[in-house]
């Protein structure tokens, strides 16, 4: 009787050493990094859900994070990614539900198929009828080169550097298709920098709005924007696609997806694709893109100096981009003699629409009858493109 | 099936984040990489952009305005017996064309109703070609 007492016990005993409880407190420091993650975790939890910040990619990115620190989970082997090769066949044996999941990522498929949904939901109608708006869209790309430049000063190597200034362009999936390219192993703190910040604009960009602008440059009224036909709706994602892809190929996945997303909106013959893009496909892929990427940010990797110099670069890399396009949308407003309100030169951080929305916000406090949003479209939109041609220069110069 | 595909990746060969620090270059190299890649890298864009801009007033030159003046041109040709006290204010909107698209057919609906409600008249006897807004709407001075 005692012998099989025995064996329950040692049974019993044998089993809790097995789980993840036991595997928790089996290494004191390994516990604190974990309890650290657990926090970060709980607040971009809170961010989505309370505050309603990004909540599509943070929650999923967040609950990826949650199930790549569960200790003794093991769902994550970042291992089978790297080297100068991908052995499907190891990563087919060896690995797991997110193995599997995270070569959706590693071979760029989700970026570009989210790009395909976004572009489906853009309307470029502002853009088209205010050209001059790309050019704000442009100057708001100044961020991605100085936190590439600050990021390089600091020690990061010139591929870490590059994709930790894409950051700048305020563009999830740009961000991630530049990092999984060039520095793979810095995706999960790339990727929860760049979504937080997306979330966090609304904090972030007024105070640099207000304090780069004057009262009576907020105030100013732009006139109502030219009504576009049914041919430039068209045209325009096929000239875009021609123009940029064939000066910078790199560029292609990107771009390429989001004009024919685009395509499929205005075309007025694909309501079925647009539809697709725009709800069942982007969704799917927005999950398995949060979670595979949240899975990456594990304790031992996540908490390290690289991780929070990412984090510092990349809040420089937003308020730089954002001080970019309001300088530029101040010089346009001389140069068009108060035309332009300089507001809208915020919203050319890609980040559509919530940069816009922000733009109209601000606008508004100062004159209520003021109605900035379609306006800041224009730039919007802009800086998405502005940031595919941006990761394209990256590409073109360190994917070798 | 043979699942081995080979693909080229990023040279990193291990999982240990802070490697991507280690940058042993001289400090004057890194600042000259900085400066080359943020020249080339906002001429680029901003070349692109541009290009784009130029693409889109093209758009618009061909798309837009001249099959307007055409149609406007046309219709002006063709334009019936008007009531002369509407067709003064057609006059006067100036000379932005009647536009394409859903919202101008809107708006066009609800100024031809607000032109039949002020003089009485039945809608069949004008047609409103252009349109402009004039100053600013009593409500959005309050």
């Amino acid at each position: 009787m005692a012998e099989f007492f025995s064996r329950i016990i040692n049974a019993v005993a044998e089993f809790a050493g097995t789980t993840g409880i036991a595997e928790f407190f089996s290494d004191p420091e390994k516990m604190i990094k974990t309890l650290i993650m657990y926090v970060i975790i709980g607040l971009l939890f809170y961010l989505a859900i309370v505050k309603k910040f990004e909540p599509l990619l943070l929650v999923t990115i967040a609950f990826g994070m949650l199930l790549a620190n569960l200790p003794g989970a093991e769902l994550f082997h970042m291992e089978l990614f790297l080297g100068s090769e991908l052995d499907m066949n190891r990563i087919a044996k060896e690995g797991g539900l997110i193995d599997l999941l995270y070569l959706g990522v590693k071979l760029g498929i989700y970026p570009s198929l989210i790009f395909l949904g976004v572009g489906a939901m853009t309307d470029f109608t502002p853009l088209i009828a205010n050209p001059k708006s790309l050019l704000l869209g442009a100057a708001a790309q100044f961020g991605v080169f100085a936190a590439f430049t600050g990021a390089l000063l600091i020690g990061f190597t010139p591929e870490a550097a590059a994709s930790i200034g894409i950051i700048g362009g305020a563009d999830g999936p740009t961000a991630i298709l530049v990092t999984k390219i060039l520095e793979p192993r810095l995706l999960g703190a790339i990727a929860i920098a760049a979504y937080s910040y997306m979330a966090l604009i609304p904090i972030i960009q007024p105070p640099f709005m207000k304090l780069l602008t004057t009262k009576k440059e907020r105030s100013i009224v732009m006139e109502n924007l030219r009504p576009v036909s049914k041919t430039e709706k068209i045209v325009f994602p096929i000239a875009v696609t021609l123009v940029v892809i064939l000066i910078i190929p790199d560029a292609a996945p990107l771009v390429g997806m989001l004009m024919l997303g685009n395509l499929f909106n205005v075309c007025g013959v694909t309501e079925r694709l647009s539809k697709t893009a725009q709800n069942g496909l982007i969704n799917a892929v927005t999950i398995c893109l949060g979670v595979s990427v949240g899975a990456t940010a594990d304790a031992e990797t996540f908490l390290s100096i690289p991780t929070l110099s990412i984090i510092f670069l990349g809040l420089a890399a937003f308020v730089l981009s954002t001080c970019g396009g309001l300088l530029f949308g101040k010089l346009m407003c001389l140069i068009t003699k108060g035309k332009i309100n300089p507001l809208i030169g915020s919203a050319g951080v890609s980040a559509v629409p919530m940069a816009a929305r922000v733009s109209q916000v601000v606008g508004q406090k100062e004159n209520p009858s003021n109605f900035l949003l379609m306006h800041a479209m224009g730039p919007n939109v802009a800086g998405v493109i502005g940031s595919a041609v941006a990761a394209g220069v990256f590409l073109t110069r360190f994917a070798g | 099936m043979d699942l081995n595909i080979t693909r080229i990746f990023s040279a990193a060969q291990s999982a240990d984040i802070s490697e991507t620090m280690n940058n042993t270059s001289p400090f004057s190299e890194r600042i000259l990489l900085a400066l080359e890649i943020t020249i080339l890298g906002l001429f680029t864009v901003f070349a692109v952009l541009s290009i784009i801009w130029g693409v889109l007033s093209l758009m618009r030159l061909f798309m837009y305005d001249i099959p307007n003046r055409r149609k406007a041109k046309k219709e002006s040709g063709d334009s019936g017996p008007e009531s002369p006290s509407v067709q003064e204010t057609v006059a006067e909107a100036g000379p932005a064309a009647l536009r394409e698209g859903p919202d101008d057919a809107e708006l066009v609906s609800a100024i031809t109703a607000a032109i039949c409600a002020y003089t009485g008249k039945d809608p069949g006897g004008f047609r409103v070609v252009s349109f402009r807004r004039k100053g600013r709407l009593r409500w959005d001075r309050s």
